[in-house]
């Protein structure tokens, strides 16, 4: 059975493309474009991991990595590089943590960690 | 004797060089503590003084940079996700995807020349061309260049004919684009624009009915200032705009429009 991933993202452009390459990856994806939605998804959908940006609508990802890390692995996806969001996005739970402009081959490694493959 | 941050007590000299070391070097945070109301002890407290004032500026300016980063980098990385997907095989380079992508290097575009803009009125290098100007003409040109752009807007406008001031036309064109834009932005009802004078001076408004105000509404003028995190503009619209209106001596200040949304206020001198 395939596995779930949540993209949770508010640019179009960027959750379309990651959910497109995902999806020929073999994986199921659901896009939230809202850090509350999110939140309902995960509980709903029960995803076996979350591709989460940190600027977001409603709720930041930040508060939503810190919500959701116990119940599933959670990449953090942000334009920051900053060496202290890096360590915020870490400290509130989340697995692993990618900084845009990614490379969506990397992204790919990301979900094929052992707790989602 | 006077104590640096790692309490070495130093005579006034060696902590003017220390200190003025350590501001070489990009470290301003080095205050000297002294109980002195000598000269020197002055001179100390006008170094302090100008220490937290340029580390207020540093920390600005790394803000700023944080910020530019971030917004160049959002619409590059849909780019490059974008196309390493066509360059797989993942995605069709259909014309609706092309159509995207174009939009996002207008975005692009967009920012830079708006990061531009902002530097040059900051550092004084965009003078006004001014001349007797007719505001009615000038709204009308830049709401209908918005209906263009924005077909499902309603912007209604309401002016006397003829509301002549001393000013810079494109750059006054560019105060009511950049408002508009800014409501369009925070939501789809109604947009207004008012115009009168009274006096020497007139009063320019635009109410939207959109997502409204939170906070302290001064913030909305600064750079990258995000209400929701759901802007879709460049974040630099409406500091521009202050820039606009400061230079040509007028005020522009922002409030809650009832029931909903926001109203923006400007007012200009006529001469």
């Amino acid at each position: 059975m395939a596995v779930h991933i949540l993209v949770v993202e508010d640019d179009e452009t960027i959750a379309g493309a990651i959910a497109d390459r995902l999806r020929s990856e073999g994986f199921d994806v659901t896009i939230a474009t809202d850090g509350l939605v999110a939140l309902d998804l995960v509980d709903h959908l029960k995803p076996g991991l979350v591709v989460l940006d940190v600027m977001l609508p409603g709720l930041d990802g930040v508060e939503v990595c810190r919500r959701i890390h116990t119940k599933v692995p959670v990449v953090m996806l942000t334009a920051r590089d900053d060496e202290t969001d890096m360590l915020v996005g870490l400290a509130v739970g989340a697995d692993d943590y990618i900084t845009k402009p990614f490379s969506m081959r990397e992204l790919v490694a990301h979900s094929r960690r052992p707790s989602t493959s | 004797m006077y104590r640096d941050n790692d309490e070495v007590t130093l005579t006034p000299t060696e902590f003017d060089i220390l200190a003025a070391r350590h501001m070489a070097t990009g470290d301003y945070t080095h205050r000297v503590e002294t109980s002195s109301v000598d000269e020197v002890g002055q001179l100390a407290a006008a170094f302090n003084s100008m220490a937290e004032a340029v580390a207020d500026a540093d920390r600005q300016q790394r803000d700023l940079i944080g910020n530019v980063s971030h917004e160049l980098r959002t619409p590059i990385a849909g780019l490059r996700a974008t196309l390493e997907n066509i360059i797989d095989g993942v995605t069709e380079p259909t014309s609706e995807v092309l159509t995207t992508m174009a939009g996002s290097v207008g975005r692009l575009e967009h920012l830079v020349s708006d990061l531009l803009d902002l530097s040059r009125l900051e550092a004084g290098m965009a003078p006004l061309t001014t001349a007797v100007v007719n505001l009615r003409e000038i709204a009308d040109d830049a709401v209908d260049e918005c209906q263009a752009a924005n077909p499902t807007a309603r912007i209604t406008i309401a002016a006397p004919d003829a509301i002549l001031l001393t000013a810079d036309p494109g750059r006054l064109h560019q105060v009511l684009s950049n408002l508009l834009a800014n409501a369009i932005a925070h939501g789809d009802g109604p947009i207004a624009v008012t115009a009168s004078a009274s006096g020497t001076q007139l009063t320019l408004t635009i109410a939207d009915h959109g997502r409204g105000l939170d906070g302290d509404t001064d913030r909305w003028f600064e750079r990258f200032y995000r209400a929701d995190n759901s802007s879709t503009g460049t974040g630099l619209g409406l500091a521009i705009v202050r820039w606009i209106v400061d230079l040509h001596g007028g005020t522009v200040r922002a409030e809650t429009n009832q029931p909903t949304g926001a109203r923006f206020i400007v007012t200009l001198p006529t001469t």
